[in-house]
């Protein structure tokens, strides 16, 4: 028994010695520059800011909590500071194809003074028109036209008129037309009159009245050409008018954005279409033509409706900007990322035009950079497959969902796409990593550049000092009290247990600024001027207080007995195994309680959590590896000829794992040798087929759960327990824990093999073989070894009687 | 203020409604000067006899005015047609006296269109005209039945072919004579009415004159809470009064049947040159 190993205090928890750290409290240190532990990520991320090649966007993945965000942004944003501002892009009428709005591209902040300028141009076009159009000469030179229409119609009339008063005849209105009509003394002739002229004269009058009647038609079916004639010559005089007066104030507009030709051809169309509906500058603005929509339609500056169309729709804005854009949209529907049309109901119809246009968190990135969620992009119907197809495309195109779904059908736009160039960050956890990785093609090809977060970087006297330095640059950026070197070493100390491991520290900032919030809240109820390792303790104890119900509960219940534990005594064939409960971001460990039963049989070992399906596969293949190394090691040349069961007591939820394995193994050799295991351990550790202990999760966990146990019924300094040596650099106890084993009443034995552990639990050697290949006798192994080969031989017997009845 | 320049008081305004565009035009001019003066509208519309005449010729002939299409005309026919007319008349006017809410009566006569209406002129103190009947198209000069009613009929007559805009001033000619007051007494009472604006263009041969008539015209408007603006005209021709009254916005000229610009030819050009006249007697 001289080989057993019990680890000393300062082995189950590496302490952090304030007195390496050169400094009182972390106000005497410098602002932390650059990040720690993540040269991986950063280098992936400065590669994938730089390389502008098809394809390089970033995927940055790791757990939650590991700063993805911030130093993606904060890369991003310093990148983004150095580079050229893109240009501001505006949707403007497209007067040819009205539903197909065309795009400009201006400089940056000319999109607001385009709009600035074509609102003052519309309000002046329209004060010089309604002058032009209401000056005398205007007003003279339109009645001459008119007269000259009225002129000649009125010849014609004339004429006409007077030759029937030539033949005494009169032209006379009627509520719809012309007649002729025979005249007496000035007034139409009466019926009987007419009948007692003589038949010559009254023939000549009907004559007569037949042929004017042919003129007149001829005349009246002039008058439309003449009406047209005339409104095509006041066409042209408007025209002329406008155009005189409308030119200069274009001109100036266009002096100013000359360098830019698509502006210019858009205001050359402007000018065109302003000549063409003079009109809608003339109508007053404060008439409407149907009262009740109009109040609905937005009311440009401009006033009347119909002069919306010279609007421009500026959908990016870059006056105020300085650099390329860094954007985060926060909620990436597939509309907030791509863009949208939004309608207006105008007399029970949706309508829209080009001012309705929405632009998507892409448009606002064009030029720069935009950071998503890969989550919530992935969880929005379509706007993965939306962003992947402007990332392909090199091309933003607004399309309505509804429409491309068929779910509406109403007027719609086909703006004019626009050419985008930009870097999406997505960030993301791992998982989702992978499987786009697998899942979707297009995504390797798309999102080039992984950016690994590290959760984990080496404890060391560098880190820890720049661990330090990040406490203070936490404390003082998020106006915190400043934390003293002895709480600098508990939280460092705190974040090696959060990575559950001694020589590591963990990078998962949320917790540890969390833990600095809280150290502060306690300080200040504490009266603390600076954070103190008191204050921390409190808030890491007070934090586990607000989430152990749980595990008070089952502690109480071990007390009380109902759930079964012996924490002293020895038992054949039972064994205080150990297992983790994760509940949300607490986890603790609980003994249960393994049994293990043996009687003659075929040579299997029965998992009853298996039979009854409670049983995960890792946990099913712990058992059959220790089956296997059973079978092996002592009846290599024999059947195996027992049965075995094996059972957690009290669990009803499922097994899963293998961390128990060593501990059923255990519990089935004193169940096979006979020989009672001590109560007051408790077994973690997996086993292989050679009956080496493997290293498992959760140690610290597995280790303080039994304490636990222990130290409700009174600390025996006999108990402890028993973990595989591998998994002793991951020791990071709670302080009872160290100080119970610095006194001596609790152990923990690092074990490396199966047969070190029978040996503690037992308190028998295991025994080796000797040259014979024979287990000493009064060992461990050769009582189990005797065991099976007397079952072997029972069975051997029994089948060969069997064999005999049968003959 | 003597017997001659006493504005008689207008209770009754007649509208000769035949529905056509300017009869409209007149109809609201009468309507609005009706609610200024809180005046009755009498509607009249004129069954012309001498279309019914017509219908009994056995070769009238009807030639539609806007398809020239020629088609027999029966007495049947006509009456309709003319029922339809009077209907519109009659709703116009409904329409109008409602807006403005004034009182009205509509009726319908039949025989020749120019005595009908004098004689209904007669119980009228104003009549209201549109300056060209139906036959509009057919010439640019005045309607002869306007024509007639305006050299014939005792009551003052508004003469109109467009409304006139809303802030256009009204216009008052004033040279001195009893008819030039009246007139002028007129218009400040309408512009009173309906807070307009009120020109003066003043007439006289001379400039001195011109500044007494002037200052003759201050007096008789002191106290009215009016704008008034002067325009002064010194051997003015009637060219010079129509561009005058022009410049002013299209507002309603106001003049006396007595002014040596409302004789003759004169008078001809004035008419056919200026969009809305009031005449008063």
């Amino acid at each position: 028994m001289a080989n057993i190993r019990e680890l000393k205090a300062e082995e189950v928890y590496r302490r952090c010695d304030p007195a390496q750290f050169p400094f009182q409290t972390t106000e005497e240190l410098d602002e932390l520059q650059g990040i720690i532990g993540q040269p991986r990520a950063v280098a992936a991320i400065r590669f994938g800011i730089g390389i502008d090649s098809e394809g390089y966007n970033i995927f940055a993945l790791g757990a939650s909590g590991t700063g993805k965000h911030s130093i993606m942004r904060q890369f991003l944003e310093d990148r983004a500071a150095r580079e050229p501002t893109p240009p501001d892009w505006c949707y403007v009428n497209n007067f040819a194809q009205p539903h197909r709005p065309r795009a400009l591209r201006l400089p940056p902040g000319m999109g607001v003074q385009l709009r600035r300028d074509m609102e003052r141009l519309v309000e002046e076009v329209r004060t010089v028109l309604s002058a032009a159009f209401e000056s005398d000469d205007y007003r003279t030179r339109r009645q001459v036209i008119e007269e000259e229409f009225k002129e000649r119609q009125e010849k014609a009339f004339e004429s006409l008129r007077q030759r029937a008063r030539e033949r005494g005849l009169a032209l006379i209105r009627t509520p719809v037309g012309l007649v002729f009509a025979p005249l007496r003394d000035g007034e139409v002739m009466q019926p009987d009159e007419f009948q007692k002229l003589p038949e010559e004269e009254r023939k000549r009058i009907e004559q007569d009245v037949e042929v004017l009647q042919k003129e007149l038609q001829d005349v009246v079916q002039q008058i439309p050409r003449w009406e047209r004639e005339m409104r095509e010559k006041i066409r042209e005089l408007d025209h002329e008018v406008a155009n005189f007066a409308v030119g200069h104030l274009i001109e100036e507009v266009r002096e100013k954005y000359k360098q830019l030709p698509d502006v210019i051809a858009y205001l050359n169309d402007v000018q065109q279409d302003i000549l063409e509906h003079v009109r809608d500058f003339l109508a007053p603005a404060e008439q409407p033509t149907s009262p009740s929509p109009a109040e609905s339609t937005p009311r440009s500056p401009a006033g009347s409706p119909s002069l919306r169309r010279y609007q421009v729709n500026v959908l990016v804005d870059h006056s105020k900007s300085n650099g390329a854009p860094v954007i985060y949209e926060d909620n990436p529907t597939y509309q907030n990322l791509i863009g949208r049309v939004e309608h207006i109901a105008q007399m029970g119809a949706l309508v829209t035009d080009f001012n309705l246009i929405k632009p998507g968190a892409l448009h606002r990135a064009n030029g720069g950079y935009l950071i998503l969620d890969a989550r919530k992009v992935l969880m929005q119907p379509y706007a993965w497959e939306g962003l992947k197809r402007v990332l392909r495309s090199h091309q933003i195109r607004i399309e309505s969902l509804g429409e491309m779904l068929s779910l509406v059908s109403t007027v719609s736009l086909e703006p004019e796409p626009i050419p985008i160039d930009v870097k999406v960050a997505l960030i993301g956890d791992r998982l989702l990593y992978y499987l786009l990785s697998e899942l979707d093609p297009d995504f390797g090809e798309l999102f080039k550049v992984a950016a690994d977060f590290n959760e984990i970087i080496d404890r060391n006297a560098d880190n820890e000092m720049l661990y330090a330095q990040l406490i203070g640059t936490l404390a003082r950026k998020d106006g915190l009290r400043p934390f003293d070197r002895t709480a600098v070493a508990r939280v460092i100390e705190y974040s090696s247990r959060l990575a559950e491991d001694a020589e590591k520290l963990s990078t998962r900032m949320q917790s540890i600024c969390d833990l600095l919030h809280e150290a502060n809240y306690w300080a200040g109820e504490n009266g603390h001027e600076a954070v103190t390792a008191a204050d921390v303790q409190q808030a890491i104890d007070a934090q586990v207080y607000r989430v152990d119900r749980v595990r008070e509960r089952i502690q109480e219940e071990i007390l009380r007995g109902t759930i079964l534990i012996d924490t002293d005594g020895e038992r054949i064939g039972q064994i205080n195994g150990l297992s983790v409960i994760q509940l949300g971001n607490f986890s603790f460990g609980r003994p249960s309680r393994i049994t293990a039963r043996v009687r003659m049989g075929k040579g299997e070992v029965i998992n009853i959590e298996r039979e009854v399906e409670l049983s995960g596969p890792i946990h099913s293949k712990g058992v059959l590896i220790m089956a296997s190394f059973l079978g092996s090691r002592y009846v290599a040349d024999r059947p195996l000829s027992l049965s075995a069961s094996l059972v957690f007591e009290q669990s009803y939820s499922g097994v899963e794992g293998d961390s128990a394995s060593s501990a059923e193994l255990y519990a089935l050799i004193s169940a096979i040798a006979q020989v009672p295991i001590k109560q007051s351990l408790a077994v973690t550790g997996s086993v292989n087929q050679h009956g080496q202990i493997q290293a498992i999760g959760g140690v610290n966990e597995k280790i303080e759960g039994f304490f636990d146990a222990c130290k409700a019924r009174g600390l025996t300094g006999e108990q402890g327990v028993l973990i595989p040596t591998s998994n002793v650099k991951h020791l990071m106890l709670r302080s009872d824990v160290v100080e119970a084993i610095a006194a001596g009443q609790f152990h923990i034995y690092p074990v490396d093999t199966v047969d070190q552990g029978i040996e503690i639990l037992t308190g028998i050697p295991a025994g080796k073989r000797d040259e014979t290949g024979q287990y000493p006798e009064g060992t461990v192994n050769y009582l189990v070894e005797k065991r099976l080969a007397e079952l072997a031989e029972r069975r051997k017997e029994e089948s060969e009687s069997a064999r005999e009845e049968e003959e | 203020m003597t017997e001659a320049e006493q504005v008689p008081s207008i209770r009754r305004i007649l509208v000769a409604l035949d529905a056509s565009p300017h009869s409209m035009a007149a109809l609201e001019a009468a309507a609005e000067l009706a609610a200024g003066l809180q005046a009755e509208l009498l509607g009249v519309f004129v069954e012309d006899v001498n279309l019914l005449r017509l219908a009994g010729l056995p070769f009238a002939r009807e030639v539609h005015a806007f398809s020239a299409i020629p088609r027999a005309l029966d007495s049947q026919e006509i009456e309709r047609e003319l029922r339809a007319q009077a209907e519109r008349a009659r709703r116009a006017l409904a329409r109008a006296a409602e807006r403005e809410q004034v009182r009205w009566t509509f009726r319908v006569v039949r025989g020749p269109v120019l005595e009908e209406l004098l004689a209904a002129s007669a119980q009228a103190d104003l009549i209201s005209l549109g300056k060209q009947g139906w036959s509009a198209n057919m010439r640019r000069t005045m309607g002869s039945t306007a024509w007639e009613i305006l050299s014939q009929a005792t009551c003052h007559a508004l003469l109109i072919q467009r409304r006139a805009r809303p802030d256009a001033p009204i216009v008052a000619v004033y040279d001195g004579a009893p008819g030039a007051r009246r007139a002028l007494n007129t218009a400040a009472l309408l512009a009173r009415h309906r807070w307009r604006k009120l020109t003066v263009i003043v007439l006289a041969d001379n400039v001195e004159e011109a500044r007494r008539l002037q200052s003759d015209v201050a007096r008789q408007l002191k106290g009215d809470e009016l704008q008034v603006r002067y325009r002064l005209l010194v051997g003015a021709d009637i060219s010079w009064l129509i561009h005058a009254v022009r410049s002013e916005g299209g507002g309603l000229l106001v003049l006396s049947s007595a002014s040596p610009f409302f004789q003759e030819e004169a008078r001809r050009r004035l008419l056919n040159a200026l969009e809305r006249v009031l005449l008063v007697r």
